[in-house]
């Protein structure tokens, strides 16, 4: 997809130049019409007023040129002329002509065709395009008989064939041609105006589309801009939406919310590789100074023995963050999809889990009270359950007060096709804002390392265990106080 | 020297103390905060050595406090944060010197010196008084001899010690409770008469190597160390 101020633009821009063609191509028909109208009038008048001339005065036609001045029909070339016939038996005879006309040039085409009205025609003797009419009457007698008074004819001569008796009155012809040229100039006049502006209007109406459209996608393309800019050390930015067009309000807010999406992700996972060489760097700091300290100085056998004991301890620890680490990266992407046949029974893993636990972090059997509903199963492998649930317990025991008077309590039971697990133990100490980062890795309440058996992963990867297997965990305190973790897991069938 | 160390991870904090105590500091280690800065507020130490991420209370905000409370001691932050907003906000934070995990023991004890050097007002490795020249750095105390000849003490760690802090304030009356608090941790067992015996074998040994007497008493204060009577 090109630009959308290019594709814009080049749309108005066609748009407007399609209009002022057709416009133009309008204007240029009416105005040829119009003009040529005028030209065909103005010559049919001609023919009129040559009409007015003819008498029939009941022997012969005469047309009476006498007092006329007729400068337009003189003699020249290319001029204009008139022919005037008069019907003579089966045939017409030339009954006058203007100077104009040459004799060996008659146009009697135009008399054996003998179409009436305005017609082009070639102008004889090669005078070129011309244009003619060609208009028929019936010569009216000098004594009018509609009573027309005679003395209102200007020129009245041949009177005395006024009794010449009824003698049937012959048609007259008269044909009065021009040259097209004026015409044919003034419509190529016209038509290079027509064009001439129409183009200029053309390129201005592009030039007017692409600053129109520039100026319409300014918002758009200032928007861009400051997309473009934005970086990992800039996912703060936020986009002033209420200052947008409208149509940009809704891309403006999507924005909003992802920069404020990844921003969180940024800060988690920066939490997370800050919080992992932390932790890594703490074996490797502790197995440097123990041996070089112990090598600064002659020692014993025993002193090198106690040092080998100290080292093999720092390095067991580095080891089990290591595969705690590996863990939670394969639970966070290698999950493999989950298994629609797999099955757990709940209750046994719970019990069994519990007893591992207690057994590891307090020793007293009444620290836990497991009171699972009879015949749950999840649709999750039994490792991966026992994966889920021996993190939450272990860390209820670990971080949890738990005591016999106040144990922790596991439930599970079914609920539309889920079942849930309820891990529920005193944590007096945690408040609410720490609840969101619960499972984050490496989260512990304290930054406390004197607790030397936990590294604050285990919820971490009980939740992307648990979100692999098509479940979810959740965490929220009771009314009285007790933190409650809720494994949602999809039951079995 | 009487150094404090406060580091959770007990491995580090025993070696670290072991190996300055080997050195010849007095040496007392806390794993936490807030015993970190109670220590620092009780005792003079020279040296405070404070992990940035301890438990109840991090080492941030124990140096803040104690910079509040005017705790004089030089604070060597340890820390695995490496990043130079992390070493601005420490050093920001009134700190003296900054070591990033897992750093070699050898820097570890250069910065301490430096920083027990400065604390004392001393920019040179070198205090002389006198015929008497000591080496902070190498932890060795000399006396000139007429012809450019030299005699290298033979000190045990803590002789070397007492000398070195009397040196540093040469001509300012130490008393036998101060001597005490920078020569001796809460893990030695201190007898009354301790400074006053190894006085005694420090002035035997300055004067087997020819040199005129340097440590004179002052009644009801204490000792000082100059050249020149009392």
């Amino acid at each position: 997809m090109t630009s959308i101020r290019r594709r814009t633009a080049t749309i108005v821009a066609v748009s407007m130049a399609s209009l002022l063609i057709i416009g133009g191509l309008v204007l240029l028909v009416v105005l040829r019409r119009a003009m040529t109208i005028q030209f065909d009038d103005a010559l049919s008048a001609r023919a009129a007023a040559l009409q007015s001339l003819t008498r029939f005065d009941g022997a012969k036609v005469e047309m009476d040129f006498s007092g006329e001045a007729m400068p337009r029909y003189a003699r020249r070339a290319n001029a204009e002329f008139f022919v005037a016939w008069v019907r003579s038996g089966e045939g017409w005879r030339v009954l006058e002509h203007s100077e104009s006309l040459r004799s060996d040039a008659w146009p009697d085409t135009m008399i054996r065709d003998g179409t009436i009205g305005v017609r082009d025609l070639a102008l004889p003797g090669g005078g070129g395009a011309g244009r003619g009419v060609l208009i028929e009457f019936v010569a009216p007698r000098d004594q009018d008989e509609e009573g027309e008074p005679r003395g209102q004819t200007p020129n009245g001569a041949t009177n005395e064939s006024a009794a010449a008796g009824p003698a049937q009155a012959p048609s007259v012809r008269i044909l009065v041609a021009t040259r097209r040229g004026p015409l044919d100039r003034t419509l190529a006049l016209v038509g290079w105006c027509i064009a001439g502006v129409g183009g200029m209007l053309a390129l201005a109406s592009i030039a007017a589309a692409r600053w129109a459209v520039s100026r319409g996608l300014a918002p758009l393309s200032d928007l861009s801009r400051r997309v473009q800019a934005l970086g990992a050390d800039t996912l703060g930015t936020r986009f002033d939406a209420a200052a947008l067009p409208a149509e940009l309000r809704p891309i403006a807010d999507q924005l909003n919310a992802l920069l404020a999406r990844l921003k969180e992700a940024f800060e988690r996972e920066k939490r997370f590789s800050a919080a992992a060489s932390h932790e890594l760097r703490t074996p490797i700091a502790e197995l440097r100074m123990l041996l070089e300290v112990a090598a600064s100085q002659p020692r014993t056998k025993e002193e090198w023995a106690r040092t080998a004991d100290t080292a093999l301890g720092v390095l067991a620890r580095a080891q089990s963050l290591c595969q705690a680490l590996l863990r939670l990266s394969r639970a966070s992407t290698d999950a493999p999809a989950p298994d629609a046949n797999a099955r757990a029974e709940v209750g046994p893993v719970l019990i069994e889990q519990a007893a591992r636990a207690v057994a590891m972090h307090a020793g007293d059997a009444r620290c836990m009270r497991v009171k699972p509903d009879a015949g749950l199963a999840v649709r999750v492998d039994r490792a991966t359950l026992a994966c889920i649930v021996g993190n939450l317990l272990d860390n209820a025991l670990r971080h949890g007060v738990a005591a016999p008077d106040a144990p922790v309590i596991v439930r599970a039971t079914g609920d539309r096709g889920r079942v849930i697990i309820e891990i529920s133990n005193h944590a007096p100490d945690l408040v609410e804002k720490d609840l969101a980062r619960l499972f984050e890795p490496f989260w512990r309440k304290d930054t406390s390392r004197t607790d030397r058996s936990g590294f604050g992963l285990g919820l971490a990867v009980a939740r992307s265990l648990s979100r692999a297997s098509g479940g979810e965990i959740r965490a929220w305190r009771k009314a009285t106080g007790a933190l409650t973790l809720e494994i949602a897991l999809p039951a079995a069938v | 020297m009487r150094i404090l160390i406060v580091e959770d991870s007990g491995v580090l904090r025993d070696s670290l103390a072991q190996g300055l105590r080997e050195a010849g500091y007095a040496v007392d280690a806390v794993a936490d905060g807030k015993h970190g800065l109670i220590h620092a507020q009780t005792t003079d130490y020279d040296v405070v050595v404070l992990d940035w991420m301890l438990p109840q209370m991090d080492g941030l905000s124990v140096l803040a406090k104690m910079r509040e409370k005017r705790v004089a001691a030089a604070v060597l932050m340890l820390t695995a944060k490496d990043t130079l907003d992390d070493k601005v906000r420490g050093l920001a934070a009134g700190a003296d010197d900054y070591l990033v995990k897992p750093f070699a023991f050898k820097e570890l004890l250069a910065r301490v010196r430096a920083l027990a050097r400065r604390r004392h007002g001393q920019p040179s490795p070198i205090i002389r008084v006198g015929p008497l020249a000591l080496d902070t750095s190498a932890k060795t105390a000399r006396v000139a001899r007429g012809g450019g000849a030299e005699v290298v003490l033979d000190l045990t760690p803590r002789q070397y010690t007492l000398l070195e802090y009397l040196a540093a304030r040469a001509g300012k009356p130490a008393s036998r409770a101060e001597l005490e608090e920078h020569l001796y941790d809460e893990r030695s067992q201190v007898f009354s008469n301790a400074i006053d015996s190894a006085i005694a074998a420090l002035r035997g040994k300055l004067n087997a190597a020819g040199c005129p007497p340097l440590i004179h008493t002052r009644r009801r204060v204490g000792y000082v160390l100059q050249e020149g009577g009392a």
